[in-house]
């Protein structure tokens, strides 16, 4: 009797269970299939969500120089001049009206807006305008280095106060990308007022309250931060140009380092934008209110060649030219990058200016394996070293290649490489480390052979990038610490930097990449396509490489 | 010895401990060469000046017995160092992640406790019939999975296919954190009354918490089913059976009692599995505290955050078995602190 | 014949344990779960004898140098992107990765990485804590006090939690993260031994064979580590599943095995990423390092259960 009644009450409790699970699940497929058909309904109509990886470090403009946080500076702080839109070539005023440069090259004078505030009420001059400069100066970011970019051309005399809306600066030496340089964050407007009454300016010392707060003039400003999970900024009510039109009144983004969870997010209306990894495009894919935005980047992938390794054959160019034509671009843009990459010519990137400087822009190295054969074997450099049934060239001695951990897609470049440079003969070791040993290897020691890296763009000029990359240490330049350096380069490098005109520029350039051509220290692999994850019912979105994000133009609804 | 004095030599033996455990990651950690300077300082894009600065801050350029005695001197200041990954005191990250870390492993506690010991009776009572044998293989499996697979699984199953649960983070998107009192989104949604955060952080707890204590339910259940069937062959519990008892008050009143001690020690010893489940767990579900913290520090070589964390980690476990062993000899007469 | 002589004597003079391990062994076998794990076990074992005849793709062992100037064997599996990302069928049996290199196979030869894992750092930490428990438990005095402050140390700090730390300034690879556990591990078995140790030395046949004049190491060696021996048993065997546990989650955070090695928990790490289009890469391992660990465990609380003195006769 007793038993029976006990069976019974389990199996009630069981039925009961399994009911409850099936209405969950139902009720969940239910709310599903609400959301279905092409037009979901618009989740936070006034905000803005983006789920992305990466921590801003600072809020202030003389610090920031990562790409998390140079997006909340643009969108806090104003600057004299910017960018709109997806045009990169064309400068906007923005704090200033209008501006003219003297004869001399060296002097540009500044008419600015009237009428503007800042978030707190304080009014814009001409007074700030120095003050954000002069800090910047002063204050050399001791944590990001950010101060060499105005320090390139200008110094502590440079900018003069006409009158409280007319400013003056005289450069120290031309600079042909002056007014690209004043587009970018660290040349933001500061409130005077605020910074002096929160720790000033101390010299060569990050202040530490404009690191976690903003009083700036831009549309924006900032409500709440909790580090490692979401930053969030408000509309600014005070912002001089107005709030007519649609925008969306907050901004959300959301530190989501997991790649699933921003799929999900985007998936259910949760993210507006998301970035997702190359490798998981196919799950957001015809999925329901979604769209993948794809344009070219200024984001290069490129390999090195440490040209002092103690293997004395990477030291030859005609090594490097054979390697060059050893590595498979075409494996690299279709599987490490799920054919999110287009090649690169040259140094330059394709939409900079002078980009045809470039052999016209058609890359000289392709992936030809009986070349690569070919060069090593007339350069005495043959297949003669026998080694357990196999002929290997330069006496076996193993290629170090090197990528940083976590990367996907280095890694899958790298152990293609290998596969390639085995078919030739050339035995190799893929190696990976992380962050921090990578660049102490890369910069302190010679134990390296090649290895993957990128580079991304501080602002709009081909001196950005062809600098840095073919330049000699002794000019400022090598900044992949390849140890190569050819004089002629330099000469033409700085030619190309310090004159305005685009026929002396073009000249330069040209010259430069005939020589450094020829002997390669970088490999140029390819830039990045810039993809992201979009809901479709995000409008005003468009990309710019030097501009990032700015919100003022987004706005949620269905065209 | 009277409790007091216990507790007191228990505390002052966790110095030796936390120095002993110092020196170990101290030396470790600074054996490898690598440049965090120059990673701080911005990677390809750092400014000589920028190194440098970083690198006498953090006094690397002295020989290791100097930078542990520089580490030791401010670790009595309560200074932990800068976190270079987050760019702010390692303190203030640990302070922030804490109160996170913290309620999840109570509400995976608050799972695996009274499930296990529910799960262990019912097995001890029905031994040997289906629903124990049921019950056992799913203990062992539970205690055989790989925390980060079973996490994963979950995650599959009931965020992405049927999805009833959240795939991550502590509360839904665009929700204010409740308080923060005390940090504990539960306790704090509870005081501010704000019923929204609530529902939300505890549909958020329910998978990281029941994959992070799926293996202590099973050792539980498994602990007490064990103590469980033992007791009740003794003859304490066959006198109170022939005493005319019924049954169920000679398992619950006092065959339970007897059982749960040893239940007890191993729920304090599977405090340090919790611990260390918590990284892996935090990981998946990206939950913002401790476990996620240490596992990025690692990866990125953040030293500082790396010696902090396991050192915070020492102290707590060691605390924890010191509360169990009190909890211990409180509930068993028969032990006698400190001797015996 | 003198062999067959020495034979009789031992046989004699452990009839009493002989015959407790015969029954031990009835035991066993009548219990279906213990069996089950040794079976699984076995299984583990057969597999990774026979890696090479099961599988469908093989690795390539390449030599190269090392930076420290030896030369060092790389595990390598040839890549076919055009393969990349296939669900399971009857060619893949557990699908492809996003190298398209066949799971099941990287599986199958995961299985002698796991198996040399597990007994390195095992075996290892049980010589070291063995010797040193031993002594420090037989001694007694300054040795044991000391044993037991530097055990405290290490016991004071989750397992996995030490090894992280470690593994990670050891730098990426298999055998620092085997070290990182070996160093984590050998004061469990310390613990273990000297307190077996401390028991034992106690009793009534050690106090009468040193009255005899037994050497301390004929003590050690003919009376206390053979009684010592069962609880270490189970102690190795629960361990070896434990160790697989940790080595896995070592891995999985990134600081085990080198990509492109077919090791359980990297996989499971790689596989992360494409889980939502390709769960196959996900699953797979993760049932292989179940199984294994399960294995162990059956096994090991098989060995607890006929070595309890409590549940004998």
């Amino acid at each position: 009797m007793e038993k029976r009644r006990v069976r019974n009450r389990k199996a009630g409790g069981i039925a009961i269970i399994l009911c409850a699970l099936m209405v969950l699940v139902g009720f969940s497929g239910c709310v599903q299939q609400q959301q279905g058909g092409n037009k979901p309904a618009i989740k936070n109509p006034t905000t803005y969500v983006r789920y992305d990886i990466g921590e801003p470090r600072t809020l202030d403009p003389a610090e920031a120089y990562d790409s998390a946080s140079t997006d909340m500076v643009n969108n806090i702080y104003d600057r004299l001049v910017t960018y709109k839109g997806n045009d990169t070539t064309t400068i906007y005023p923005e704090l200033a009206l209008d501006w003219s440069v003297a004869n001399d090259q060296l002097t540009w004078t500044f008419h600015l807006r009237q009428n503007v505030k800042f978030s707190n009420g304080d009014s814009f001059t001409a007074t700030d305008v120095k003050y954000s400069f002069d800090r910047v100066l002063i204050v050399n970011s001791p944590d990001s280095g950010v101060a060499w970019i105005l320090k390139q051309c200008m110094d502590l005399n440079s900018t003069t106060i006409i009158d409280p809306y007319t400013v003056q600066i005289k450069l120290t030496k031309t600079y042909g990308g002056f007014l690209a340089l004043l587009a970018f964050t660290v040349a933001s407007v500061v409130d005077r007022t605020v910074v002096e009454a929160n720790g000033g300016v101390v010299a060569n010392t990050d202040n530490t309250w404009m690191k976690e707060n903003a009083v700036g003039t831009g549309p924006y400003k900032l409500d709440h931060w909790t580090h490692n999970s979401e930053i969030v900024l408000v509309k600014n009510d005070e912002y001089w140009g107005g709030w007519n039109g649609s925008h969306v009144d907050t901004v959300v983004v959301k530190h989501a380092d997991e790649a699933s969870t921003r799929v999900l997010a985007l998936e259910n209306g949760d993210a507006d934008f998301a970035y997702i990894p190359f490798a998981n495009l196919v799950d957001i894919e015809n999925k329901t209110g979604v769209i993948i935005y794809d344009r070219p980047s200024y984001n290069v992938v490129l390999g090195i060649f440490n040209v002092r390794s103690e293997n004395k054959f990477m030291a030859d160019k005609n090594v490097r030219r054979a390697l060059s034509y050893a590595f498979n671009y075409q494996s690299a843009i279709d599987d490490a990058f799920n054919s999110h990459l287009y090649r690169l010519a040259g140094a330059i990137p394709q939409g900079m200016p002078y980009y045809n400087t470039q052999n016209n822009g058609a890359p000289v190295y392709n992936y030809n394996l009986a070349m690569a054969a070919e060069i090593l074997n007339n350069s005495g450099y043959p297949q003669n070293t026998l080694f357990k049934g196999n002929y290997y060239r330069f006496n076996n001695t193993a290629i170090r290649i090197w990528y940083n951990s976590g990367n996907d897609e280095r890694q899958k470049m790298a152990l293609s490489f290998q596969a390639e440079l085995t078919k030739i003969g050339i035995n190799s070791v893929v190696s990976t480390e992380g962050w921090p040993q990578y660049l102490n290897r890369m910069y302190n020691t010679i134990d390296w052979d090649f290895l993957f890296l990128g580079w991304m763009p501080d602002y709009n000029d081909p001196d950005d990038y062809i600098a840095p990359f073919v330049g000699s240490a002794a000019n400022g330049g090598d900044t992949f610490n390849t140890g190569w350096a050819n004089a002629t380069v330099d000469y033409f490098i700085n030619q190309g930097k310090y004159n305005v005109s685009s026929q002396i520029r073009s000249d330069a350039y040209t010259h430069a990449f005939n020589i450094y051509i020829n002997d390669p220290n970088l490999i140029y692999i390819g830039q990045e396509s810039y993809t992201r994850g979009l809901r479709t019912w995000l409008q005003g979105y468009t990309y710019n490489p030097v501009l990032e994000y700015y919100y003022l133009d987004y706005y949620k609804a269905y065209k | 010895m009277k409790t007091w004095e216990y507790i007191v030599r228990r505390l002052v033996l966790l110095i030796p401990v936390i120095i002993g455990v110092t020196i170990i990651t101290f030396v470790v950690s600074h054996v490898i060469p690598a440049d965090p300077a120059r990673a701080f300082a911005g990677g390809p894009k750092a400014q000589p000046e920028t190194i440098a600065r970083i690198r006498a801050e953090l006094h690397l350029d002295q020989p290791i017995w100097m930078q542990y005695f520089y580490y030791l001197n401010d670790l009595i200041h309560f200074n932990l160092g800068k976190s270079y990954l987050e760019d702010r005191p390692v303190t203030d990250a640990l302070a922030q992640y804490f109160p996170a870390t913290f309620e999840l492993t109570i509400f995976a506690m608050l799972i695996a406790v009274p499930l296990g010991i529910a799960g262990g009776i019912i097995s001890a009572i029905r031994q040997n019939k289906l629903s124990d044998h049921f019950t056992r293989v799913i203990a062992i499996v539970g205690y055989s999975l790989p925390i980060f697979w079973l996490a994963l699984m979950l995650q599959y199953v009931f965020a992405y296919i049927f999805p009833i649960f959240p795939l991550e983070g502590r509360l839904s998107i665009g929700m204010t954190p409740p308080g923060p009192i005390t940090g504990f989104y539960i306790i704090d949604s509870i005081l501010t009354l704000n019923s929204a955060a609530f529902v939300s952080a505890l549909w958020h707890l329910i998978l990281p918490a029941f994959t992070l204590g799926f293996a202590t339910l099973a050792i539980i259940l498994r602990m007490t089913r064990s103590s469980m069937l033992e007791v009740m062959g003794t003859d304490y519990i066959r006198t109170a059976r022939a005493k005319g008892l019924s049954e169920r008050r000679v398992i619950y009143r006092h065959g339970l009692r007897n059982a749960l001690i040893p239940t007890l020690t191993v729920t304090g010893l599977s405090f340090g599995g919790l611990l260390s489940g918590a990284v892996l767990t935090e990981t998946i579900f990206n939950w913002p505290g401790m476990g996620r913290f240490a596992a990025n520090a690692v990866l990125g070589l953040d030293f500082n955050s790396v010696m902090g964390f396991t050192l915070l980690v020492a102290i707590i476990y060691v605390i924890a078995n010191l509360i169990v062993d009190l909890l211990y000899a409180f509930v068993d007469p028969r032990v006698k602190l400190g001797g015996g | 014949m003198v062999r067959f002589k020495r034979l009789d004597d031992f046989l004699k003079r452990n009839e009493s344990r002989i015959k407790d391990f015969r029954f031990m062994m009835h035991l066993f076998r009548r219990s279906l779960l213990s069996m089950i794990g040794l079976a699984l076990i076995i299984f583990l074992l057969l597999v990774a004898l026979f890696a090479p005849l099961l599988a469908s793709q093989h690795p390539s062992y390449v030599e190269v140098p090392t930076e420290q100037g030896t030369t060092t064997t790389e595990e390598r599996w040839q890549i076919h992107f055009d393969e990349k990302l296939l669900p399971p069928s009857p060619q893949h049996l557990f699908g492809t990765d996003d190298y398209g290199r066949d799971i099941f196979s990287m599986v199958v030869y995961g299985s002698q990485t796991s198996l040399r894992i597990c007994l390195m750092v095992v075996a290892i930490s049980t010589l070291v804590g063995v010797i040193l428990g031993g002594l420090a438990g037989y001694f007694g005095g300054v040795i044991d006090e000391v044993l037991m402050r530097i055990t405290d140390i290490f016991l004071s700090v989750p397992y996995l939690i030490f090894a992280l730390a470690i593994a990670a300034a050891l730098g990426r690879s298999i055998d620092h993260i085997m070290e990182a556990m070996i160093i984590t591990w050998w004061p469990t078995y310390a613990r273990l031994l000297r307190g077996q140790v401390l028991a034992i030395r106690e009793q009534q046949y050690v106090e009468a064979a040193r009255s005899v004049g037994a050497s301390n190491s004929r003590i050690l060696f003919r009376h206390i580590f053979p009684n010592s021996f069962a609880p270490l048993l189970v102690q190795i065997t629960l361990d070896l599943g434990a160790v697989l546990l940790v080595a896995a989650g070592l891995s999985f955070i990134g600081l085990g095995a080198s990509p492109g090695t077919a090791e359980w928990g990297l996989m499971i790490s790689s596989g992360r990423t494409v889980m939502f289009h390709a769960w196959w890469y996900v699953t797979f391992p993760g049932l292989a390092i179940l199984l294994v660990v399960l294995g162990f465990n059956l096994l090991g609380d098989g060995l607890r259960d006929v070595t309890d003195p409590k549940l004998r006769r």
